[in-house]
């Protein structure tokens, strides 16, 4: 690992003073032929053949969970009557939340001009869409009949039947189908440079054509340049309101019921604000292996991985703000019921989700994560990040589950249990997840080259002109 | 550099977008006249029947009353197929040796059901009631068509659900007198007869 010595910050630009993101030393073409060269190399490395197989055969869980669902119908899963959400939803929040990170980085900092942004923002947006596929699955396949969920999209049909457009679940359809397209477009259009490049490196012919293919004949001229910011910003600008709204329509599937614990105003902001805490932490979970693997450590600085442990601070923070305000308007409505929620959801029988929660979102990150030196600790964010996306996925688990098996109607009150099928499906989306995210740094540039180009100190103008070591020997 | 694609290609290019475009304008207009189409539907088939009934001959040759068959048609949801007994009634005493009429003699003598083919074959989660229809001025001609000129039942109109909503949108157009119900021939008003007058 490239972090030796005290920590003195190495990215400082002796020369300006300024913060630099990347690593000094690069030139034009080192980029290009780091970046380029973990997808245009002829020796694939062993390892990854090994991780696409385990890959590959945890992703058998959703296919053949999902088969055995499909036949034998939804009661193979632990849900029950109080209960008739479970893993399914979880599951669904906790994807979608995953992906919204990846937006943040490519949308919303593109927005505030961030280019720390520029290292990561491929392979966060990669991230988003595969995780949205993960979390397209559920909603798909938790309806009990799953061949008509068609009828969730408004068409012209033989019934004179169309959606109801005031139920959250119908606003789920349009705000993940859209989200989906929208992270598609966004991605392929920031590849299309890229694209251009291995197109123009590549020296098999297949290769060649295929990234020719994909580049659409991207030539890299002024006015290509110019449309493709315009473009870049203008989807920046689009994306950043979708992936607000996006984790909002999912958080009214709760907030639009009049249940206890569900109808809260305070959950479309706070949803958003978990969604980019897990989300950050799945991009740690994602960069750290990916820069070490690669060596890619001069372009995912210990400068990223600070920034991104900063947003996961700030965003965590709401998240807290969020559990307190619950639990105090819990007790300022005085709503017996509500209060009867808080204390169950804390003492209850699943009161051991509540204090995970609490453990893994708050009491760790949140305590560790303000000190400097742990941010920029490796291994101490590798595991953080897993113990945000725990906690995550337990907060998704405690507003779904505790809220439902025990509310007004005492003779109502069940249990959950999740079953064999429940955890096969889950623990097969990452399998899924992990497979596609292994094509994706195969194949395609997990890095995007032009925008690390763009932020290389030759493309700087200073006062004495441009830097000596410019070179047009890479422009692409 | 030698150039990855040739000329061609610009003909590709172009061609692939203008094809996506019909290629997704073809499957949709496929698609909603594929479930409007009779391969759907069903209508205007004729399944073999194990006696092939001729409504045409029963009501337009012989006179019969739709009633004198299909008895409860007034008082209940369901219609009725007449059972062995109703053709027995006359072909006791005609046809007696048709080979034709076998099926029912020999339903006559087991008691076993004719089993007939139903050509309306509404799925069973829609609860379709015959006598409200009937006693509130829609005539057997309106869904059925017209039965008395067919020489074998088929389905005359679509069965399906936006085919219920439009006339249970706007009913007068079909409406009639409930002495006109069993009317095979009745006519409503038309631009040459504005009003209609009653049978003379």
């Amino acid at each position: 690992m490239a972090t030796k010595g005290p920590i003195v910050d190495p990215m400082i630009d002796p020369r300006t003073g300024e913060y630099a993101v990347i690593a000094p030393g690069h030139n034009f073409k080192s980029v290009t032929q780091k970046i380029g060269g973990i997808v245009l190399t002829g020796n694939t490395p062993l390892a990854w053949f090994f991780g696409l197989i385990v890959a590959a055969g945890v992703a058998q869980g959703v296919i053949v969970g999902i088969t055995w669902l499909f036949l034998k119908g939804i009661g193979i899963w632990g849900v029950t009557i109080p209960g008739a959400w479970g893993f399914a939803i979880i599951n669904f929040v906790w994807w979608i939340g995953i992906g919204h990170a990846g937006t943040l980085i490519s949308a919303i900092l593109l927005l505030f001009k961030q280019t720390w942004r520029n290292s990561i923002n491929r392979f966060a947006e990669a991230m988003t869409i595969f995780a949205v596929v993960c979390a397209g699955t559920f909603p798909l396949i938790h309806v009990g009949r799953p061949w008509l969920a068609y009828w969730l999209f408004p068409y012209p049909n033989t019934m004179n039947v169309w959606p109801q457009f005031r139920s959250p679940l119908c606003w789920d359809v349009f705000a993940v189908s859209t989200y989906a397209t929208i992270s598609i477009v966004f991605w392929y259009v920031g590849m299309i440079p890229d694209f251009g490049t291995l197109r123009d490196r590549a020296t098999m012919p297949l290769a060649k054509a295929a990234y020719g293919v994909l580049s659409l004949g991207w030539r890299g001229s002024t006015r290509h340049w110019i449309r493709y910011e315009t473009a870049s910003l203008l989807l920046a600008g689009l994306s950043t309101p979708l992936v607000l709204s996006v984790h909002t329509v999912i958080s009214f599937d709760f907030a639009v019921a009049a249940l206890a614990g569900w109808h809260t105003t305070i959950f479309p902001p706070y949803f958003v604000a978990g969604a980019i805490y897990s989300g950050f932490a799945m991009v740690l979970t994602l960069a750290i292996p990916i820069r070490k693997f690669y060596h890619l450590e001069d372009l995912v600085t210990l400068r990223h991985l600070d920034n991104m442990a900063k947003v996961m601070l700030g965003t965590g923070l709401i998240v807290a703000y969020g559990y307190g305000m619950e639990v105090f308007m819990a007790w300022y409505s005085a709503s017996h019921w509500e209060f009867f929620m808080m204390w169950n959801r804390m003492f209850g029988p699943l009161g051991w989700g509540y204090w995970i929660l609490i453990l893994t979102n708050i009491a760790i990150p949140l305590t560790t994560l303000w000190s400097r030196k742990l941010r920029v600790n490796v291994g101490f964010l590798f595991v953080l990040s897993f113990i945000v996306n725990i906690g995550m996925w337990f907060e998704r688990f405690v507003i779904v589950v505790t809220s439902l098996y025990r509310d007004y109607l005492p003779s109502s009150w069940g249990t959950y249990k999740a079953t064999r099928w429940d955890y096969m499906i889950f623990i097969g989306t990452w399998g899924l997840f992990t497979f596609l995210f292994l094509l994706f740094a195969r194949f395609l540039p997990m890095i995007p080259m032009s925008e690390i180009r763009m932020m290389l100190p030759q493309t700087k103008v200073t006062r004495q002109g441009p830097e000596a070591e410019t070179t047009v020997e890479e422009t692409a | 550099m030698a150039q990855v694609f040739d000329r061609s290609s610009n003909a590709l290019a172009r061609m692939s977008l203008v094809l996506t475009g019909l290629i997704v304008i073809a499957l949709g207009v496929a698609l909603d006249q594929l479930q409007r189409s009779p391969w759907v539907t069903k209508q205007g088939q004729r399944p073999d029947q194990p006696i092939p009934f001729s409504h045409k001959h029963h009501v337009e040759g012989l006179g019969l009353q739709c009633q004198y068959c299909h008895t409860s048609v007034e008082k209940s949801s369901y219609a009725g197929i007449p059972p062995t007994k109703t053709c027995i009634n006359c072909h006791s005493q005609i046809w007696t040796n048709a080979a034709l009429l076998e099926p029912v003699r020999q339903s006559w003598a087991t008691g076993a059901s004719v089993q007939w083919i139903k050509v309306h074959d509404l799925p069973d989660y829609v609860y379709f009631n015959h006598s409200i229809h009937v006693n509130k001025g829609i005539g057997c001609a309106s869904c059925h068509g017209r039965v008395d000129e067919m020489p074998l039942m088929y389905q005359q109109n679509t069965l399906q659900m936006e085919w219920c909503l439009n006339c249970h949108r706007n009913p007068a157009v079909n409406l009639r007198p409930t002495s006109e119900i069993y009317n095979m021939a009745w006519a409503g008003p038309s631009t040459d007869k504005p009003v209609w007058c009653g049978s003379t």
